[in-house]
This record gives C-alpha cells, structure tokens and sequence, in this order.
C-alpha cells in the first residue's frame, strides 16, 4: 500500500493549473499514476502540424526511477520505434530525481525537432534518415499527416 | 484590573539553521546580538524557509515523503555542492544504480559538505552506500576496478576525506581574513539540540 | 498535546485513503516484450510480439520446448497467446498451433481449457506470459502426461 505522494499531487496540479504550452497532460480517473499525454510537433519540423498522442506512467519508484513513455500515435522518427517505445537518455541512464513529467515531456518535443539517427531505435528509420535526409522527413511530413492530423482538421 | 492566568500556551516554530553557503560568508545575513532576553537571535535564513528538497519538492522543514514528523527524525543533508536534500530522499536516490552517485541537481558526485555537524551524523550511512554501491556497479561490470584508487577521492562519504576537508576548513578559521566563526555549524548543532529538548517535552507531555 | 493527537489521526486517515495502483496493460507487457526479446527468460521457452506493428500488443506467439525425459523430449512446440484489453487483470487465452495431445488442452481447437489449467484458473495479476509457458511446459512432465502418446511431429491443430 501506498499513498499518491505530495510531489505527484503538486505536480499534477501544475500541470493543469499552468500547463506547457503545446503540451497536455491529464491523469486518468481511476489511476493518478497514468497520464493521457498530447504533445504538438514543434514547428519548422516534420511534426508541425500533428499532434501525438502519449501515455506516461509514473512507476511505484517515482521519482527515484523514470516516468514510463511511449507514443500511441504512431510516428516516424528513427528514436522512436514502432511500438511507440522512445529512446531518450533522460529515461534512461540519465534520469535524475530533480526532472519532473513537464521536463520529460519537453525533452520529448525536443526530441521530435532534432532527431538523433546515430542512436536510433528504429534501426530501419535512421539508416534512412542518414541515407536521404530529406527524403526521410518527407515521409515524417506524410506519416504526420496521415496519423496526427489535429482535431479540428477533420 | 487583576488577570488570572489560566493556561499558557507555548508556540515554538522553527527551521533549518542553514548558512546559505559555506563557501561564501557573504551570502548569510548578518547575525544579530544576543536580544535583551539574552538570548542569541537568528533570523530565519530565507534559503531554509523557502526552498524544497529537489527530490521529494517538500519545504526543507517539512519531511520526506515516508516520514510523518519533521526534525531530527528526518534530518536535512547539505551537499557540498550547495544541493540540500532530506537525509531519506538522497539516500534512496543514490542507492540507486541510474544514480551513479550523482547529485540530482547538478549531476556532480554528491558529497557532503565538510563541517557541517549535521552531516556527520550520517557519514557512517554514507560511507556504507558508498562501498556497497562500488561492490554492486563491480559486480554487474558497469565499474571499472582499475578506477577504484582514483575512486576513492571521489567518494566524498570517505570519512577520511571529510576531515582532510575539516583541516582545509580549521585553516580557513585560523585566517582572520574570513568570518567563518559566525557561520559555524555549531548553530545548527544547537538548533538541533533545542528541537530533541522540544521533543522529549513533548513526549513526557503525550 | 491535543492537536498532535489530532494530526496524528489525520495522518491515519491519510493512511486509510490509500490505495495501491498498478502499471497499466500496455507498459506491463513492453516490460514482458523487453524481457522476451533480451533473451533474458529461461531457454526452455521464448515468446514474442505476432505483429511488431500492433501497439495495442494483442497477440503473441510462444515456443515450448518439451521437458527432457518425456515423450515431448526434443519437440518444440509453438503456441498463439492472446492478451485482451483486461490483461493482465484477467487471464491471456492460450492455444497450441502445434499439435500435442495433453489432458488441459481441447484435442480439435488446441486451446489451453483454462477450467483443466491451474495456471489460468487461478490466475492472479502478478502472473506472466513466461509463467504460463513454464507451468504449461511443467504440465508436460507430470508422471502420467509425460507418457501419453503424441501425434506425429510437425502436424498442427
């Protein structure tokens, strides 16, 4: 057994009260720990315009140990993989107490306006990615379009 | 008029006495003379007041989030690198492996700051976590054995090492050039002394 | 002393308003993918995602290899796990493609009966996709289910 820490409340609360601009983060109903996520795609990037959808769990170790993350909108990015699984050394090796889901979730967004392809985890996207740049976020653009058209758009 | 006096209720509200930074004596607010009770006054340094434990984000005066009661049960540590934390909450973070004994905040080691009496309490727990974390990165293969002499230096709950620092500190306080004497943390001791008296009362009192 | 007695009962009823919560389905079995696909499980059995595309993680195969002193020696058997949108709260559906001849298992479908399979039938949610595959495999070395007569190698249900 154990409560919902005060920092997980706190930062919950801030969360909704002053959000990150381009950036959702809602908890659901009947667990505190898992969070619905949105994050819009930077702009001058090949997500600009998508928005992706995220889901972000907070394991029993929080924040001792990383949030869990990974997209359930599909993207093609070569860190992330196909089953939205995200290869961010932040949730990883380099996790530190003092980071918070708002900072996680904006190294994510950052992730997305500068792609990593010499430490991929979609092995097949980042050799395209190194091969035909370009044509790799030609077909980020089209990806977007077709799985992360806002809303509002349809 | 005649007043009779039925009950009195003492308040006592208290925090952390805490130099904002050893390292420079002109970050503390000056110490006030002993008031006209003769009793030694502080102002409550603002560092103690209002900042959070970067790990659990609760007042430094409050507790980590497995203790009920704030105080010398869940005491603060002062990192050398000017990063304070509840004891409990640093503790479990570098009993970590993803910690690598780093300081959350700014990712140096994290070593207690020399001199403070508060952090000798826990010098003993510290150096033990030193020397269990090295024996678990060895055996998992993440740390390289060869490295352990330069290591040693890093690891800053080295008892021994702390009192190289205390020596470094003695001669700081025999230059008269620093104030170093006014931001001892025999304050803090003291502090602490006055919080287990309020307890103890407090029990016999329960 | 009062109000101390009074935060005290606040931290109990702080205490009382606890309640535990559980990872969600879907980081449950990326942890169960990932320890699938490290290899880190025994070598007996192995289990991994039928579609590397399907993020909802629906449905998985298995392999079991046969118990060692038993007429399921040296046999490998291949199984389609099913993980609905309750697990791991409610138990995985389990079928042999392979064909096998063993008492919990439905001679003509090859689904594991989940009422003839302590595994399933007293399915608690710390259980995993390996647990299955091992008791199942456990399943085939009992005294009497190691001696039953198999159908020839390589046939499928």
């Amino acid at each position: 057994m154990a409560s919902l820490p005060k920092r997980i409340i706190k930062e919950t609360e801030r969360l909704i009260s002053d959000p990150v601009p381009g950036i959702t983060a809602e908890p659901h109903d009947d667990n505190l720990r898992y969070f619905n996520v949105t994050v819009e795609g930077p702009t001058q990037s090949p997500y600009e315009n998508g928005i992706f959808k995220l889901e972000l769990y907070l394991p029993d170790d929080y924040p001792m140990e990383a949030p869990k993350v990974r997209f359930l909108t599909k993207i093609y990015h070569p860190n992330i993989d196909r089953l939205g699984r995200i290869c961010l050394d932040v949730l990883k090796t380099n996790w530190s107490p003092a980071l918070q889901i708002r900072t996680v979730l904006l190294s994510i967004q950052a992730l997305l306006a500068s792609p990593n392809p010499n430490d991929p985890l979609a092995n097949d996207v980042a050799e395209d990615w190194i091969k035909n740049e370009e044509a790799a976020k030609a077909k980020a653009r089209e990806w977007t379009q077709l799985y992360a058209k806002k809303v509002d758009d349809n | 008029m005649k007043i009779e006096v039925q009950n009195i209720y003492p308040l006592v509200a208290w925090s952390w006495d805490m130099p904002k930074n050893l390292d420079d004596p002109d970050s503390d607010e000056p110490d006030n003379a002993n008031d006209s009770y003769g009793i030694r006054r502080r102002a409550p340094n603002k560092n103690a007041v209002d900042d959070v434990c970067g790990i659990c984000r609760a007042s430094y005066n409050g507790t980590c989030p497995n203790c009920k009661f704030p105080g010398t049960d869940c005491p603060l540590v002062l990192g050398r690198c000017n990063h304070n934390f509840h004891f409990h909450c640093i503790y479990q973070w570098l009993k970590t492996l993803t910690s690598k004994g780093l300081c959350p905040m700014c990712r140096q080691k994290f070593r207690l700051k020399p001199n403070a009496t508060v952090n000798t309490d826990h010098l003993g727990a510290f150096k033990e976590l030193a020397i269990t974390t090295r024996a678990r990165l060895i055996s998992e293969g993440l740390f390289d054995e060869d490295e352990e002499g330069d290591d040693d230096s890093e690891y800053a709950y080295d008892n021994e090492e702390v009192q190289r620092d205390n020596r470094d500190y003695e001669h700081i306080w025999n230059n008269p050039s620093t104030e170093y004497e006014e931001l001892t943390v025999g304050d803090m001791f003291n502090t602490r002394r006055y919080i287990d008296d309020e307890e103890e009362e407090d029990d016999e009192g329960y | 002393m009062s109000n101390i007695r009074l935060r005290e009962e606040i931290c109990c009823l702080y205490v009382m308003l606890c309640y535990f919560q559980y990872s969600p389905r879907s980081f449950r079995l990326l942890e169960e993918l990932e320890k699938g696909e490290k290899g880190k499980g025994p070598e007996s059995c192995s289990y991994g995602l039928a579609d590397g595309d399907d993020i909802t993680m629906t449905n998985w195969n298995g392999t079991i290899l046969g118990p060692p002193h038993s007429n399921h020696e040296n046999r490998i058997y291949s199984v389609a796990i099913t993980c609905g949108p309750n697990y791991p709260d409610v138990p995985p559906t389990i079928k042999f493609i392979s064909k096998i001849n063993l008492p919990c298992v439905d001679d003509v479908t090859g689904e594991v009966k989940a009422s003839s399979f302590h595994t399933l039938r007293d399915w608690k949610r710390s259980f995993t996709m390996e647990n299955l595959l091992l008791d199942l495999r456990k399943e085939m070395a009992t005294p009497t289910n190691k001696k039953l007569k198999q159908p020839a190698e390589g046939t499928t249900f």
